[in-house]
């Protein structure tokens, strides 16, 4: 059986396992306590398994394994990022709600580095392909799109931040940040997501297309957790948390399915030689 | 058959794993058109440009290596 065939199963086993959690809250406050901070670490760390094994695939280190790389590194500071979320809740029970930012914030806020560098990175090797890039229409309506979603993260979002006189400033820096940050890495996942429709829905195109959803996820979730915890609204056992487990494990797959496309190369060419 | 050419046949045949049907015809036909010739009309002394030509297009997914292995492929192509 195919590796990616697994992880599709175990994925759909773990976001079954956790809306049927979040929907029913068996064991009450203190088991969803356990099951929202232990199944991110759970999924980041499948996804960091997942991107090391791509990475590995990979035979001469060129700007492409350098990329996928850098993609370990940011979902590695992910995992860490939840892994301390965790321990600071469960061990040390904090409420990282009021006691916010945490150390595990200073992870999150590095991993987007290596995470935005990597799609770059892909981007700019795919604008040296010569294969195509695309209608010009198409680019004028991804561009509407990212400055309605740029307008309405500045108007209901960083405008209520910067102006909000009872918070201090380390909380305003990272308020920001975070959605920041997600424009920052949603444009170029939304550019991979258009690439990956050019270059039709094959085996090469899978991987990006698995990196960009997970990225869209991503955001989508950062972005209603930054609105929802600025209006106090975010605690355990949020239905958005489904969406960082979702996007963690969609960039598992695109790791697996990597490493498999790689593999077809590798094992067609064998069979050539025999 | 996709083409009548057996060359060309075989280019396809070895890029359409990884390219997928769509995109190996059109592959073949953007560097055919390249090389100012119809992807029927392809010769043994075209498959070194086309060989690198595919290769240049698919380093960014396969890496130097794997796309490497499919230009060789490509290049030592016996019909």
């Amino acid at each position: 059986m195919k590796k990616s065939k697994i992880l599709w199963a175990i994925s759909v086993l773990i976001i079954f396992f956790n809306v049927l959690f979040y929907a029913f809250r068996f064991g009450g406050d203190s088991v969803l306590l356990y099951v929202s901070d232990l199944l991110p670490v759970a999924c980041s760390f499948i996804s960091a398994v997942c991107l090391l094994i791509a990475f590995r695939a990979f035979a001469s280190m060129d700007y492409i394994k350098f990329s996928w790389l850098l993609l370990f590194f940011g979902l590695l500071l992910f995992f860490l990022a939840e892994s301390v979320y965790a321990v600071l809740e469960i061990v040390f029970e904090q409420n990282l709600d009021e006691n916010w930012p945490s150390v595990a914030d200073y992870l999150w806020c590095a991993g987007y580095v290596p995470q935005f560098a990597c799609l770059v990175m892909l981007l700019r090797g795919y604008l040296k392909t010569g294969l195509p890039l695309g209608n010009i229409k198409t680019y004028m309506a991804l561009s509407a799109v990212f400055i309605v979603l740029c307008g309405s993260i500045i108007y209901y979002l960083l405008i209520p931040i910067v102006v909000d006189p009872e918070s201090d400033l380390l909380t305003k820096i990272f308020s920001l940040f975070y959605p920041i940050a997600d424009l920052f890495v949603v444009a170029p996942a939304l550019l991979l997501m258009y690439i990956t429709n050019i270059i039709g829905r094959g085996r090469l195109a899978r991987p990006w297309m698995f990196i960009a959803i997970g990225f869209i996820f991503f955001t989508a979730s950062d972005l209603l957790y930054s609105y929802l915890s600025w209006q106090g609204l975010y605690g355990s056992g949020n239905f958005i948390d489904i969406g960082w487990n979702a996007g963690y494990l969609l960039i598992a797959l695109s790791a697996i399915y990597q490493k498999e496309l790689l593999e077809s190369v590798s094992e067609g060419w064998k069979d050539e030689i025999q | 058959m996709k083409f009548n050419n057996a060359l060309t046949n075989r280019i396809y045949e070895i890029i359409v794993p990884v390219l997928g049907d769509t995109m190996a015809v059109a592959s073949i036909q953007i560097q055919a058109h390249k090389l100012n010739i119809s992807p029927e009309s392809i010769t043994r002394n075209d498959l070194q440009p086309i060989a690198d030509a595919i290769k240049k297009s698919l380093v960014v997914f396969l890496g130097t290596d794997g796309a490497a292995k499919l230009a060789e492929k490509i290049k030592t192509i016996k019909v």
